[in-house]
């Protein structure tokens, strides 16, 4: 990625990738059939897929943090929503509103915390519009004082568990699991990312703390892809939804694999 | 996709996998070659390095059998480890030095230590020297010397550290320490010398690397023993950080 015109082509993949997301995500909404009695379903399902959407653009329009600092949060916060959807998709109703009702709780707790923090003096004008708005924000789903606050996990289970039985265990072993190394900055990242080695002998060869620049590498952008399609695909199997807009992620693949064949063929010497 | 399970030979507690090793024969309490053993027997690589093997042995066995007849005490003591010579007193130490002064060894001994108690001070080996000794000129030299012969004892398994622990052994053999029962690959003990070339060199020395940990049992090795903090915190006063990438100024 030294050309400018491969910048050039990555800027213009982004961009299509991005139409064309939006487009499928647009597409799966007007295709599913909506039934309010059940809005709960159609509301979860369709706020994890437009996370999805967004956590994927997101990564897309920021080619600086496609580096093993920083991608990894944002691909195991996909590969979160992904697992929480596979889960959800086993039984979307009752699932749907455990994920609703576990939220509130929390939003409650957090109002609970915020309240008391104020507790011994008047809150001022700007706290108070912020307390009220998000008290007048869970009740508008559900009383506050009929809200239960659940502080384990919310589906009951562990986030291994909940991948079992959804089928994708081996996407939480490769994938969930080793991004959360970096997401929570665990020893085995910042060992890793954060610490250079000493070559003095005398030094007992300690490692010392550094923040290192990283290169940019696109493979990171085609994971993001990658798992916003996977999360597609799973909702497109469980309600039998057939798009017919272009597949966002097979027109990057394309795009990545040109651009790579064409850099081979520059690195290579080929015929012009 | 994944069908065979993982650490199946683990026990579980809880929410924790032990491994087997642990598991059957219970916590382990280890003692680091690096960060104990290394700046323990680092004297030994000096002279050996100084003299070679065969004449560092001999000023090495010199060495610890006047110590031992300085500083005699009803358990066998062997002067294997640095922090073994603080516990002799002033008077025993005295003793030592003056003995080396007279067999003739004590220029020699000092001669390979001067880098050692040049860079490290307060080195228990400091009272050989009755003055500070100081380095002629370049002390880049014998620093970047020095850092060598450290850098070559982290191989544990390399010949001149393997020979820096099988002179530490022979000194529990020769005060009397350490006896082996014959067939052991330990009382194979002189094979040593064509390491690592014969199958039985190896032997004796995973039977030598097995028994050095015993100068760092209670009973040999003074627990209270600061010497080998000192010489790794000292490592910073008198190097710097080095860096692959890094241009030499």
């Amino acid at each position: 990625m030294s050309e400018e015109s491969d910048f050039r082509e990555v800027e213009q993949l982004i961009k299509s990738f991005i139409e064309e997301a939006r487009l499928e995500l647009r597409q799966r909404w007007e295709k599913w059939t909506i039934d309010l009695s059940q809005n709960e379903i159609h509301e979860v399902v369709g706020a994890l897929l437009a996370r999805q959407l967004t956590l994927a653009r997101q990564m897309a329009q920021c080619p600086p943090i496609w580096n093993g600092h920083i991608a990894p949060i944002i691909l195991r916060a996909m590969a979160d929503v992904f697992i929480s959807l596979a889960w959800v998709l086993k039984n979307p109703l009752d699932r749907s509103r455990k994920f609703v009702l576990y939220g509130l709780g929390q939003a409650v707790l957090q109002l609970e915390h915020r309240k008391s923090q104020i507790a011994d003096r008047e809150p001022t004008a700007e706290e108070k519009m912020l307390i009220e708005a998000s008290k007048a924000w869970i009740n508008s789903q559900r009383f506050s004082f009929l809200t239960e606050v659940n502080v384990g996990s919310w589906s009951g289970i562990t986030t291994r568990q909940m991948a079992e039985e959804a089928g994708c265990v081996d996407f939480y072993n490769y994938v969930y699991n080793p991004f959360s190394a970096c997401a929570h900055s665990m020893w085995h990242h910042v060992a890793r990312y954060n610490l250079r080695q000493c070559a003095n002998p005398l030094h007992q060869y300690h490692q010392v703390p550094e923040d290192p620049d990283l290169s940019i590498d696109p493979h990171n952008f085609y994971l993001a892809a990658k798992y916003l399609e996977k999360t597609f695909h799973a909702f497109d199997e469980t309600f039998s939804i057939k798009v017919d807009v272009p597949s966002a992620y097979d027109h990057l693949c394309e795009g990545l694999d040109r651009l790579s064949a064409r850099n081979t063929e520059q690195e290579t010497g080929g015929s012009d | 996709m994944t069908t065979k399970k993982i650490l199946q030979d683990y026990k579980r507690q809880g929410k924790t996998f032990l491994p087997p090793f642990t598991h059957m024969l219970g916590p382990l309490h280890e003692i680091s070659w690096v960060k104990t053993m290394l700046p323990e027997l680092v004297w030994i690589a000096l002279i050996q390095e100084h003299y070679g093997h065969s004449k560092g042995v001999s000023l090495i066995t010199s060495l610890n059998r006047l110590a031992r007849k300085c500083a005699p005490s009803e358990k066998i003591r062997i002067f294997a480890t640095i922090s073994s010579f603080r516990e002799m007193t002033t008077d025993e130490q005295l003793c030592l030095q003056s003995g080396l002064a007279a067999s003739g060894e004590l220029f020699e001994i000092q001669k390979a230590f001067t880098p050692l108690i040049v860079f490290y001070p307060e080195c228990p080996l400091r009272f050989l020297f009755s003055a500070t000794p100081t380095l002629a000129d370049a002390n880049n030299k014998h620093l970047k010397s020095f850092k060598t012969l450290v850098a070559g004892l982290y191989d544990k398994a390399s010949r001149n550290t393997m020979m820096v622990q099988a002179t530490a052994v022979w000194l529990a053999f020769d005060s009397g320490g350490l006896k082996v029962f014959k067939g052991l690959a330990l009382a194979s003990f002189p094979e040593i010398e064509k390491y690592p070339n014969t199958k039985l060199s190896q032997e004796v020395a995973a039977s030598i690397r097995a028994s050095v940990q015993m100068f760092f049992t209670e009973h040999h090795y003074p627990v209270t023993s600061n010497w080998p903090r000192y010489f790794w915190n000292r490592g910073f006063e008198i190097d710097r950080c080095y860096f692959k990438d890094m241009v030499d100024e």
